[in-house]
């Protein structure tokens, strides 16, 4: 290679280089101290105003949050997470004008739950599905979670356990997921749902309940401290110490003395949607049902009563089979069919000494009780005419034909329809014991 | 332009020094080595002070260049010349070997015997010597007598006897610092180049070894040998090598890495495509392969050529132990290597670029460590890697007590202090350090993955992931479009080609085959083995 | 010589050949917006329509198994009506590597690298893909097989980990669509992953193989890349179900879907580097046939001076083609497919019947040497190169 060719090349890569090195100019560098990790958006509706919605918003501050290693943390005084509010026509907006009051710029891609206050669902959620499932930065496996009453006293709720409601929230989803059966949905699921052919959904419903519990420790710490205080009188004796101690008193009690007024979420049942529009909710009784009818069930109690006595069942490994069809006339019938496995955890008054018998009696109590569970779900979802279980979706998958008859009068036929269900539930073991000790007492009366 | 101009003046020089073509026997005469003016003056003359006078006048006035004269005995016997340099030489040798002989034997120097003969009768009759030369070149003489070879001059005789009696110190066969095993030989190369051939010699017992000598360096004459395995290896690359270091015309080999820089394929690569090994056993195992290896005197490093990608990554104790655990470290040493070069800029990425990507809490933990630094990610991990760069020279020139020491107090204190500081977050110290830690498992490229570790961080800095993917598959190029010694330089590890010891290593029973790029035709190492040896109960 | 003359093995071939369809299961918005639920079924309908186009491309090869396209155009249709065919080609090959080159900028700008010019991440991709292709073909497809079974790996890790939200009930009922929405969806399907195959005719002479059975090499590459592409469609229509006709991108959706366990989630980043591999591995290949094809029209010495030159070229051309992403959008749905099949189906067809025309008319000339018989363009000068 000759000389020139040589220099060429090298002068040639040296520009390359130190040109890209300059364009590639850290657009879309964002440092990990100027965002603030947003984690919670609820969304409200505003009494008089229609248009607008209140949305809040609930971003982590960094500095409480995490572990030993930052050397202190922000220590009791300083709140884990932010909660910011906004008024706004949509969701984005708000995001972007928060940050005229925050120092940093907002980053949602981290956002674990969505909140919509329940009065803002009457008016039907278009605007949360829309921007969730449109907006490059929104994720759309983000639970939504309708609560009873405003979003905004849930995001701010100080939890237990958890740090904030952000993280309370998707915990408690998570782990009924696990123990009871698929609970919580996502923006993708609902949109999913209310697509298909029966076009209903449900939503988690959560509450925030009081509870006014005294803490035994901040008791004792507070005793402690009015000895303190009284020792300290003692010594000093001066007036002016006095009045300045009493305040700091009061001022201690308010904050750490007392009663503290604690607040827990509790699931309490489902918020029913026809397509994006609030219709109805179902509340924990009817909850079992639709656990039953949806076919995800791990393992729930059902409590029995029989004859005079009460037995308490673990169902477990439950399986379901759901066929659906269209008679001659018109009318969609459904079978459902479960089979499971029970096992016995508490049994007081039933006569035991027949294992068979005593097998047999409490079968045929569950499979009425569940029937009855089952019965009242649907009647309710019939009520709410919203085919939240999917028998409309069943029928059109499997006989496509069939549901293009009936598709125009689709409400009216889920109204009439008729479900078969044909429960067998095998009770697999009775527990440590294998006969009650109480047996004695059963008919004496106190 | 004034690079231009450099450049164009410095291949002018070239091609000047490049006048004269290089003798067969290795990049050595030429024209501008002042001594010698032509044939005519190199011969022997007869008289044996116009002999020693144009010696003297040529080496100088070294004190350490022996002139012995000697008067051999019997009638008419003429007058003799020992030249030697003191040092270089094995004194016993010489009086055993050479003066004993020389001086108790009765020349009968009688008509019939003409002058001419007298070298060959002293050479065959007299010498005790094994090693004996006569020729009629002074050049010849002063390059034997450089190289520890003792020359007799006689007077009235054209030429001249030089007799091997090297016999310098040299360090004793030690285990080499640079490749240590826990299972297998501790034998290094040491700086004599016999020694070395011969410990070749005894693990290849082969008569198909060759060791072909050649000298390269002006003013150094450094022999270097290179071995080699005849049908094995391929003639092709053992000529293109021969070619190459022919054309060496430079004035001091020191070392086997000077050898290294004048025949590799790409100078400016940070892959090196000429491998090096202190010992023995490994450069036999190599020449076996296909292989060839080539010697310095003066080196303990043997320099082995074609060299792979993949042995980078394959140490010698691989094939001592069992092939289950020899996969396992094998693939670790990749995984290693991998994240040595990739950690730090992926970390870089993740945290400016794709926060999306960080699991929520460990995003906090990172976030808050961030919190109280004050340069942005790039500078902190560029400070940690630059501290750690130093750390790891000065450690190693510090003497040996001193440099343990401070490299371990040294490392404990910079990343907790930094922290401490708040110069840097402890995320960043960690990725570092582990990063630093992983790099030493494959030695032989420190060099190459603290440069590449380094444009990787600046292109992870300014383009993100899609800038470290890109990079990633630029790194992937220049590997693919590197060749050594007209060898693929990823040959066994690209699928489709010997994969058996790349990865993972095969069993030595399996192995029934040497690598097709380096042995050509000559393939078949073995019959097909299969395990039988248990026996069935 | 103006194109490359090293050699590649037939393993290489087939695997570029396998990534080239990879890489078109990401950009399957064009056909899934149309069928959506049915699209696994619209997908192996395009490609049997696809068979067609490799009966004849092997027939061309056949019987040239050293020529490029170029030079088969010249052979064939004569030196003016051929070079008027080849300008057809050349301009293919320009237009898919920008199409190509701007549906990564695309995917790039809309998932990762919001704010960055993007003509930055274009100009950066092009300069990884000349030097690339100024390395030879060899070094450029050595790669392959291993991006390609490496994307086929991850296909198949992702398929399982989306396992957790993928239900089989979204995929029935099939075929309740009008039937000419799969006569559309098919028609894309066979164009624009699988008509593009029509490049490799410019990379046949280098391949190092005895048997010259390049139909059954281009089969086997293209039905592993649509088991692939197969996988990929099947799991993103089990996880988004319905809404898979209205995202831009499901597959990038599903991704951001599936997890286990919070360690995996937000896999979304091995997704991107995949695909980065897999568009470059393609985009070098169109790049090669572009440039290539430039220097043997142009008869040039080499292709390697004009390769930086063809791609800036592109760059500019992609900034140009379209005004905004819809109409992009729009585009690939409803008039490149023609566009497409004229080009990569009507023309090589048309080729093999002069191919065979001739070939006939030869075999009678040889037989009846009184008879001359003009060809369809008049030019008798078949001469040895019809390898019959």
């Amino acid at each position: 290679m000759s000389a020139k060719k040589i220099t060429r090349r090298l002068l040639s890569v040296t520009a390359v280089v130190l040109i890209i090195a300059v364009l590639g100019g850290c657009w879309d560098k964002v440092e990990l101290n100027a965002i603030s990790i947003i984690t919670g958006i609820g969304v409200d509706a505003i009494p008089d105003n229609p248009d607008l919605m209140n949305v809040t918003i609930q971003s982590a501050n960094v500095k409480a949050l995490s572990g030993p290693a930052s050397g202190g943390g922000g220590g009791d005084g300083e709140a884990p997470f932010i909660i910011n509010e906004e008024q706004s026509k949509s969701i984005s907006e708000a995001i972007t004008q928060i940050g005229r009051r925050t120092s940093r710029s907002p980053f949602t891609h981290h956002n674990q739950i969505i909140v919509v206050g329940k009065d803002y669902c009457k008016n039907g959620i278009q605007s949360v599905v829309d921007t969730f499932l449109r907006e490059d930065e929104m994720r759309v496996e983000t639970s939504i979670v309708v609560a009873d009453g405003t979003a905004r006293e849930m995001l701010s709720v100080k939890t237990e356990i958890e740090k904030s409601a952000s993280q309370w929230i998707p915990g408690m989803l998570a782990s009924l997921n696990y123990n009871v059966g698929k609970v919580d949905v996502s923006v993708l699921d609902f949109a999913s749902q209310i697509l298909k052919p029966s076009g209903a959904a449900v939503i988690p419903l959560i509450k925030v309940e009081d509870t006014s519990l005294q803490k035994p420790m901040l008791k004792e710490k507070n005793a402690q401290q009015q000895e303190k205080k009284d020792e300290g009188e003692e010594k000093s004796g001066e007036e002016e110490k006095d009045e300045k101690k009493e305040a700091e008193e009061e001022k201690s009690e308010k904050k750490n003395g007392g009663e503290i007024e604690t607040k827990t979420l509790s699931f309490v049942g489902f918020a029913v949607f026809k397509g994006p529009y609030f219709v109805g909710e179902m509340g924990v009784a009817e909850m079992k049902g639709y656990r039953w009818l949806s076919g995800d069930v791990t393992s729930t109690r059902v409590s029995l009563s029989v004859g005079s006595g009460t037995a308490n069942v673990n169902v477990t490994n439950a399986k379901f089979k759901k066929k659906v069809r269209l008679d001659e006339s018109g009318k969609l019938i459904a079978d459902f069919s479960i089979i499971a496995d029970a096992a016995v955890l508490e049994s007081i008054g039933i006569d035991d000494t027949d294992i068979k018998r005593y097998t047999k009696v409490l079968t045929e109590v569950m499979s009425e009780q569940i029937k009855k569970e089952i019965e009242d779900c649907l009647e309710k979802a019939k009520e709410l005419n919203a085919d939240v279980f999917g028998f409309l979706n069943t029928l059109y998958e499997k006989h496509p034909k069939d549901y293009k008859r009936i598709e125009e009068k689709r409400d009216e036929v889920f109204k009439n329809m008729t479900l078969n269900t044909d429960i067998k539930i095998t009770i697999q073991d009775t527990g440590k014991l294998k006969k009650s000790i109480l047996e004695k007492w059963w008919n004496d009366e106190h | 332009m004034i690079l231009e101009k450099l450049l164009n003046r410095f291949i002018r020089f070239q091609e000047k020094a490049r006048e004269t073509p290089a003798p067969k026997n290795g990049g050595n005469g030429d024209s501008q080595d002042n001594n010698l003016k032509g044939d005519s003056s190199d011969a022997l003359l007869e008289k044996l002070s116009d002999n020693v006078n144009t010696i003297k006048e040529l080496l100088g006035a070294s004190q350490d260049v022996k002139y012995h004269n000697i008067k051999l005995r019997g009638p008419g016997a003429p007058e003799a010349m020992l030249i030697f340099i003191d040092g270089l030489v094995d004194e016993k040798m010489i009086t055993e070997g050479i003066l004993e002989p020389l001086l108790t034997h009765e020349f009968n120097l009688t008509e019939g015997l003409a002058f001419g003969k007298l070298a060959q009768i002293i050479d065959k009759q007299i010498l005790q010597m094994g090693d004996v030369e006569v020729s009629n070149k002074i050049s010849k003489l002063i390059s034997a007598i450089l190289s520890g070879s003792s020359a007799l001059i006689i007077d009235g005789v054209k030429e001249c006897l030089l007799i091997s009696t090297k016999g310098y110190p040299t360090r004793s066969i030690t285990e080499p610092q640079t490749e240590v095993v826990v299972r297998g030989p501790r034998e290094g190369f040491t700086e004599n180049l016999r020694t070395n051939t011969a410990m070749i010699r005894r693990r290849i017992k082969s008569q198909d070894l060759r060791m072909e000598h050649m000298t390269v360096g002006k003013k150094t004459e450094t022999v270097i040998c290179i071995t080699y395995i005849k049908n094995v290896a391929r003639q092709e690359i053992v000529d293109k090598l021969k070619e190459r270091i022919e054309k060496i015309d430079t004035d001091s080999i020191i070392d086997s890495g000077y050898i290294e820089a004048f025949i590799e394929d790409s100078p400016f690569s940070l892959f090196e495509t000429v491998g090096y090994t202190e010992k023995p056993d490994v450069a036999a195992a190599k020449m076996l392969e296909g292989r060839i290896a080539i010697l310095v005197d003066g080196s303990p490093f043997a320099i082995t050529v074609p060299h792979l990608f993949v042995e980078n990554f394959q140490t010698s104790e691989d094939y001592n132990t069992r092939f289950l655990y020899a996969s396992v470290t094998r693939l670790m040493r990749f995984v290693a290597y991998f994240l040595s070069v990739f950690t730090v800029p992926v970390y870089i990425a993740l945290t400016t670029f794709h926060q999306e990507l960080i699991p929520e809490t460990l995003l906090f933990t990172i976030a808050n460590a961030r919190e109280g630094t004050p340069f942005p990610v790039f500078f902190e991990a560029l400070i940690m890697v630059i501290s750690f760069e130093v750390l790891k020279e000065a450690g190693l020139r510090l003497p040996r007590p001193v440099g343990q020491a401070i490299s371990i107090v040294g490392a404990l204190i910079m990343g907790d202090a930094a922290i401490a500081a708040g110069l840097a977050g402890a995320p960043v110290v960690i990725a570092v350090a582990f990063t630093a830690v992983a790099g030493f498992i494959v030695p032989n490229q420190i060099e190459s993955t603290s440069i590449l570790r380094i444009i990787m961080m600046i292109i992870a800095a300014t383009l993100g992931g899609y800038g470290l993917a890109l990079g990633m598959l630029g790194l992937l190029i220049h590997l693919a479009s590197l060749k050594s010694f007209g060898v693929d330089f990823l040959t066994t590890v690209i699928p489709s080609t010997d994969l058996k010891d790349s990865f993972v290593r095969a069993p030595l029973w399996a192995m029934v085959r040497r690598p097709i790029a380096l042995a050509g035709r000559n393939r078949i190492r073995m019959k097909p083995w299969l395990p039988q040896n248990s026996e069935k109960a | 010589m103006s194109i490359d003359k090293s050699k590649i093995t037939v393993t290489q071939f087939v695997f570029t050949i396998v990534c080239f369809i990879e890489s078109s299961a990401v950009l399957s918005s064009f056909s899934v917006g149309i069928s959506g639920k049915d699209s696994w079924f619209t997908m192996i309908m395009g490609y049997l329509v696809f068979l067609i186009l490799v009966f004849v491309i092997s027939q061309i090869m056949r019987r040239y198994p050293d020529k490029t396209l170029i030079e088969i155009n010249n052979e064939v249709f004569g030196n003016v009506l051929g070079r008027i065919i080849s300008v057809f080609y050349i301009w293919f090959f320009v237009t898919l590597t920008s199409l190509n080159l701007l549906d990564t900028q695309v995917f790039a700008s809309s998932s990762i690298m919001t704010k960055t010019p993007p003509i930055v991440l274009m100009a950066t991709f092009m300069v990884i893909c000349v030097w690339a292709l100024r390395n030879g073909i060899s070094v450029m497809t050595r790669y392959m097989t291993v991006i390609g079974l490496l994307s086929f790996a991850i296909t198949v890790f992702a398929f399982i980990i989306a396992f957790q939200k993928f239900h089989l009930s979204n995929l029935l009922p099939p075929m309740q669509q009008k039937p000419i929405v799969y006569v559309q969806a098919s028609h894309i399907f066979s164009t624009i992953p699988f008509g593009e195959i029509i490049v490799f005719l410019m990379l046949t002479p280098n391949v190092s193989s005895s048997s010259k059975k390049y139909g059954r090499y281009i089969l086997i590459g293209t039905l592993l890349g649509v088991i692939s592409m197969l996988l990929v469609a099947i799991r993103d229509i089990g996880v988004l179900g319905e809404t898979i006709k209205y995202f831009t991108v499901p597959s990038l959706e599903t991704q951001r879907v599936s997890s286990i366990s919070k360690i995996f989630s937000r896999l979304e980043v091995l997704y991107t580097i995949i695909f980065t591999a897999l568009m470059y591995s393609k985009i070098v290949v169109l790049l090669y046939a572009a440039t290539a094809a430039i220097a043997q029209f142009f008869k040039l010495k080499t292709y390697k001076n004009i390769s930086l030159l063809i791609a800036a070229l592109c760059i500019v051309y992609t900034l140009n083609l379209y005004d905004s992403g819809i109409s992009h959008g729009l585009s690939g749905m409803l008039v490149v497919p023609f566009l497409w099949s004229f080009i990569e189906y009507i023309l090589p067809i048309l080729t093999l019947c002069v191919i065979l025309i001739k070939s006939k008319f030869k075999k009678e000339g040889t037989e009846n040497d009184a008879v001359r018989v003009n060809g369809k363009r008049g030019n008798l000068s078949l001469g040895p190169s019809l390898g019959n």
